[in-house]
């Protein structure tokens, strides 16, 4: 340890030691002062930090769960296409088939979500069967098998639980004009009769009769092609993707108790009906 | 009397000072520009809203599947890409091109990995943009994609191939012959500044 005494030559007359020791202890003061205050801005730091990390959020994220229902609900929606295109043999083989490609989206994408700390699930509550008319064979005009005409499609527990009906028309097989030789889609029910029938009428016209007037008529507008369609659940028509709105189509009303769904003169048109 | 108090008082000093010296050594090797820190917390929250938002976008205006399927199925590869990914930037898709504005032109660097299950179940990575390794505040976005059988896989200019996931060598597997759905994957984005 160093000495705090001066060695000698100072002046007899003052007492030298007690003023080199104020001296030092000033610096040794100062330098400890220093070292406190820098302390004290560490802790202070250390403090803001700890307001910062205490304010932020506690990991509760609702994106992740948003997000992922978003995507089970996107996947429902293709799964119930694929297999109704795929496994269209009966309900029960639609069902199994549902849950199986279901529940390979759900382990898959709750793998990934694991990863990150999130447990998500998605489970098939419930199905309800639907029932849909479609001619496969595009080929073939909208008639019956034997080639008939004017034949009714399906009737009373044949419509149960028909979501949509929607018709390919190809406009060159027109007939012109509101005639009776044009193509007919009559919806019978108890709240009445719907007509639509399609012409060209220097262009092609949907017109659309409710117990036997005219309610609304509709044009289709510009498409590519021959071919545009008739959205009749969805009151639309033209183009699949540009698409004109056609309210009166809508038919069958909720409620009904015995609809039909029933075509005439169908011989010059090439129709193509799925409902689904 | 003075003596024995500068004593101690000089003695306290030397000890204060041998300890903050240690502890000072001991951190300032840690302090790099690229540690967490106060200061670095709110560019760390603004990042990663930007980050979720660019893949939420991307999602939404259908650009980011396509980036999904820039696949070169002969080389078993992203087009041009090392095995590593793109290294030296994006891919030049347009979701790509999104990326280079939103990060790369403003000094931010990014990741961009692809995350698969694979037969056994497990949970691989395929890096899409491998350009480094993020710093200590890195932000990182995720997103769900799921891709269909019917999806087409991309030539080098981004129009569709015509050879679906279902008859190409894809890095992911089908995971689902039967159905329409080929698999579930994730898109990580991890950003940070540099």
């Amino acid at each position: 340890m160093a000495d705090l005494r001066r060695q000698s030559g100072g002046r007899s007359s003052e007492r030298p030691s007690e003023r080199v020791d104020r001296a030092q202890l000033l610096l040794v003061g100062a330098l400890a002062l220093a070292v406190l205050f820098v302390a004290l801005a560490l802790l202070l730091n250390t403090a803001i930090y700890t307001g910062n990390l205490a304010t932020r959020e506690a990991g509760v994220d609702s994106a992740g769960a948003i997000e992922y229902a978003s995507e089970a609900r996107t996947a429902g929606e293709d799964a119930i296409r694929s297999v109704n295109y795929r496994n269209n043999s009966s309900h029960s083989a639609l069902n199994t088939s549902l849950r199986s490609t279901l529940r390979i989206w759900d382990d898959a994408a709750a793998q990934h979500r694991a990863v990150v700390g999130d447990g998500a699930d998605v489970d098939l509550v419930g199905a309800t069967n639907g029932t849909r008319i479609q001619q496969d064979d595009v080929t073939q005009k909208f008639t019956t098998a034997g080639g008939v005409a004017n034949w009714t499609v399906a009737s009373d527990s044949d419509l149960s639980g028909l979501r949509s009906l929607r018709l390919t028309v190809d406009e060159t097989t027109l007939a012109s004009g509101p005639s009776d030789d044009a193509f007919h889609l009559n919806v019978a029910s108890d709240a009445g009769t719907r007509n639509i029938s399609v012409y060209d009428d220097s262009g092609p016209t949907v017109q659309v009769s409710e117990n036997g007037s005219v309610v609304d008529t509709c044009s289709p507008g510009s498409f590519p092609g021959d071919t545009f369609r008739i959205d009749v659940a969805n009151a639309s028509v033209g183009e699949s993707r540009v698409t004109k709105e056609c309210r009166h189509t809508r038919a069958s009303p909720a409620g009904d108790l015995s609809p039909t769904v029933r075509v005439e003169n169908q011989i010059r048109q090439r129709l193509h009906v799925g409902i689904e | 009397m003075d003596r024995g108090q500068a004593h101690t008082l000089e003695a306290i000093t030397a000890a204060m000072i041998l300890v903050s010296s240690l502890v000072f050594a001991l951190q300032v090797t840690a302090v790099t520009p690229l540690t967490g820190s106060t200061s670095s917390q709110h560019i760390e929250n603004q990042q990663g809203a930007v980050a979720e938002g660019v893949l939420a976008t991307a999602e939404e205006n259908g650009t980011l599947v396509p980036t999904l399927l820039y696949w070169n199925d002969s080389a078993g590869n992203w087009h041009g890409a090392t095995n590593d990914g793109y290294v030296r930037g994006p891919p030049p898709t347009r979701f790509g091109n999104v990326l280079e504005k939103a990060f790369l032109e403003r000094g931010i660097a990014f990741d961009l990995t692809l995350y698969y299950v694979d037969d056994a179940g497990d949970r691989q990575r395929e890096p899409i943009v491998d350009l480094g390794e993020p710093s200590d505040h890195a932000s990182t976005a995720r997103r769900l994609v799921t891709l269909s059988d019917g999806d087409q896989l991309r030539e080098p200019d981004e129009s569709r191939s015509g050879t679906t996931l279902e008859n190409a060598s894809y890095v992911v597997a089908d995971s689902d012959p039967e159905q329409s759905l080929y698999s579930v994957v994730e898109v990580e984005l991890v950003v940070w500044r540099i």
